[in-house]
């Protein structure tokens, strides 16, 4: 390892820079030197469908993502800008014609912008602009709160966060925090597409009377049923936190439109009457939330608690609550020297009225949250070697997912994982329709 | 004249030689009785002595832990470790990854306040927030390694009771041993440890080595402290520090070293460092 003058943070990849101008103009001491950090994280995904083999060919798909990073570091002010550089198939492809866009096949390649902003810092302040990535709420696994980002879904196991335009002003208090933060413009979340298999297939046909038949299904596009944006609808959120006697707590506000949407379905019969056209929207609803939580530890246990109540702003009665609480537990050298952490946590969503939220019935994020038990195991074998076992079980549908893998550190900060996705359970609830995309899968991944 | 100043030449060799003498003698004389009185120090004062040699308002600590399993597999983690200890002995620690990439800016803050249950932080980049964690995860491993949060925290003199047995040569160095109880069951809960024994050297009251016992009496683990010398920066510059630690794990036939690049002390770090706001900024 190289040394170092103590004062200096060694950070990998660094290296001083004079911009002597910038530097000057904002005053600081040193008054021209600034710190870059450049960063690489690299990912690469293979999946094979267990249910989708034929005699002659495997269904395969395949991720590959980047994110490079560059960030530039004064005493008061920091800037980093980053990109998502991927490209995904996950449509149904043959092993021979892997990256084949033809057919069903759905190649994803895209550059978004990663978490980038210009931060300044005085004092108790910060003040925070650009695309930016919240992470709200103290719960595990789930955060109802949590909903500032879009999310992408078009692989809903390993959906992430998507930056979003945002302002956000902090202060720092001894006993409390207070986040602030306007996002302008409307960002929804991005779902699968229809071409690709974490679509959820609609029925093929439906009974009219006596006769059944074919359903066509018509996709309003979502810009199509964006949502008002104008000055006086500017999303905005507030967060106030801090730590009492060995609790953290938090309270937060948002008030702009939902990310994430709700689906409206409506049916009509074709103009030949041979059809039933299924027409699918997406509406995005303004909302008030409210949120809540606590997180402290007895004993051993840590335990954690987040609620939030949604009010609908366009339609009486649609209002919901989503409460997440739960307890983890760690145990060193459990058996020999493996070490286990044990997650356990408990969604649900309640409403004074179901009957009355017509667009809520098919929504994700309702059949999400109602009655689940999420579960995360973890065992780490040594400081290189670690298995995960997650499943999340809806009580009430009883199907569920769980997720496996087996992660060994090959050299410096290569990874390699094995595992599998996997599906269950035989009614119509939400994680058993996507049984036909239970997977394997071996993933790579670095960073520099 | 010549015999003169020769005799007074003489004299004053003389008298030199006669003072470096007696300051020999005194020496030889005194020696033991300085070795007697160390020796009848009592437990309690030979830690309050470390404690006074390891005090320090903060500390600023860039090091690199190895990890090496029974079949000499190693990992390496870069390390930086900020400290701040206030005049009533409460402390705030900050913990940094730096490498390999896939962990750095995972970091953990401690903050220790007196009698109460100690709040401590874990920050995972890739969650991009803070949480919690249980006290009792103090005598759990950090971060794969062969020390417990515990273990990586200073010695806390009201936490423990101490007893003195015969001193010992240690490398050469006459030490004092001692041996600490936990003074509350929930401290040894908390430690894991029934009871622990150390070897501090009587010339620079530093720990060299320590043993680690669990209810059983058994020997869990050992930490050997090497390469002894002065700091090189800060205000405390010229303190000594062991400059490399080694912990055999015996219980796990694996062994972490922790190798100090770089140690400051009274750099004149605020306390405000030591937030969950500079936690959540790697």
């Amino acid at each position: 390892m190289r040394r170092r003058p103590a004062g200096e943070r060694p950070r990998r990849g660094r290296a001083c820079l004079v911009l002597a101008i910038a530097g000057a103009m904002l005053g600081e001491r040193p008054a021209w030197a600034a710190e870059t950090d450049l960063d690489l994280d690299l990912v690469a995904r293979v999946y094979s469908y267990a249910h989708d083999s034929e005699a002659d060919s495997v269904r395969v798909g395949g991720t590959l993502r980047a994110e490079p990073r560059i960030g530039v570091a004064w005493p008061s002010l920091r800037m980093q800008l980053a990109a998502v550089v991927r490209a995904d198939n996950l449509g149904y492809v043959r092993t021979e014609k892997l990256l084949d866009a033809a057919g069903d096949d759905d190649v994803r390649r895209s550059i978004d912008y990663g978490e980038s902003f210009v931060e300044w810092d005085r004092g108790s302040w910060s003040l925070r602009a650009g695309k930016l990535l919240f992470a709200w709420g103290t719960a595990d696994s789930v955060n109802p709160v949590d909903i500032l980002n879009p999310r992408d879904y078009t692989d809903i196991v390993e959906f992430e966060k998507v930056p979003v335009d945002a302002v956000a002003l902090t202060h720092f208090g001894e006993w409390v925090t207070v986040t602030g933060a306007v996002l302008p413009g409307f960002q929804p979340s991005r779902l699968p597409s229809p071409r690709t298999r974490f679509f959820p297939p609609p029925p093929p046909r439906v009974s009219v009377g006596p006769v059944e038949l074919p359903v066509e299904l018509a996709l309003v596009s979502a810009r199509r049923t964006r949502p008002d944006t104008s000055s006086t609808r500017v999303p905005v959120a507030l967060k106030l936190d801090g730590s009492l006697r060995g609790v953290d707590w938090f309270g937060s506000y948002y008030q702009g439109a939902t990310r994430d949407g709700l689906i409206d379905a409506s049916t009509r019969l074709s103009p030949d009457a041979r059809r039933v056209i299924s027409e699918v929207r997406r509406v995005f609803p303004r909302q008030r939330v409210f949120g809540a939580g606590l997180a402290t530890f007895f004993g051993p246990f840590g335990v954690r608690a987040e609620a939030a109540y949604f009010k609908d702003l366009e339609r009486q009665g649609d209002d919901y609550v989503q409460l997440v609480f739960g307890g983890d537990r760690r145990w060193s050298d459990l058996i020999g020297d493996v070490d286990l952490g044990v997650n356990l946590q408990y969604a649900l969503d309640r409403t004074r009225d179901r009957g009355r939220i017509v667009n809520q019935t098919p929504a994700v994020m309702s059949r999400v949250f109602s009655d689940n038990v999420l579960l995360r195991v973890d065992l780490e074998f040594n400081p290189d070697t670690s298995a995960l076992l997650e499943a999340t079980m809806n009580v009430d549908d009883s199907d569920g997912f769980g997720k496996f893998e087996i992660v060994t550190r090959i050299r410096g900060a290569w990874q390699v994982a094995v595992g599998c996705d996997l599906f269950f359970g035989s009614s119509d609830g939400f994680f058993s329709q996507f049984q036909r995309n239970d997977r394997f899968f071996v993933r790579v991944e670095s960073a520099f | 004249m010549v015999t003169r100043r020769k005799c007074v030449c003489t004299t004053q060799g003389g008298l030199r030689h006669l003072g470096l003498v007696v300051w020999l003698a005194g020496l030889v004389v005194a020696m033991p009785a300085v070795s007697q009185a160390q020796s009848e120090l009592s437990a309690r004062a030979v830690m309050e002595r470390n404690d006074e040699q390891m005090r320090v308002r903060d500390g600023i600590y860039e090091l690199e832990m190895r990890i090496v399993d029974a079949s000499g597999r190693e990992t390496v983690r870069g390390l930086r470790r900020e400290a701040y200890r206030s005049t009533d002995q409460d402390e705030w620690s900050l913990l940094r990854f730096q490498s390999p990439a896939d962990v750095e800016g995972t970091g953990l803050l401690s903050i220790e306040k007196g009698e109460a249950q100690d709040d401590v932080y874990l920050y995972l980049p890739a969650l991009r927030k803070s949480r919690r964690i249980s006290g009792r995860n103090n005598r759990d491993y950090f971060m794969g390694s062969d020390f417990t949060y515990k273990d990586l925290r200073s010695e806390r003199l009201k936490a423990n009771r101490y007893e003195r047995l015969p001193d010992e040569m240690l490398d050469g160095e006459l030490c004092a041993r001692i041996v600490a109880y936990p003074t509350t069951d929930a401290e040894r809960d908390e430690s894991g440890y029934e009871r622990r024994e150390l070897w501090v050297s009587q010339t620079t009251w530093l720990v060299l080595k320590t043993e680690f016992y669990d209810e059983h009496g058994e020997n869990l683990k050992t930490l050997t402290a090497t390469d002894i010398r002065p700091v090189q920066s800060g205000d405390d510059a010229g303190k000594l520090r062991a400059h490399e630690l080694l912990m055999v794990n015996h219980d796990r036939e694996r062994r972490t070293v922790l190798e100090f690049d770089a140690i400051s002390l009274n750099t004149g770090l605020p306390k405000s460092r030591f937030t969950k706001r500079a936690l959540e900024r790697p």
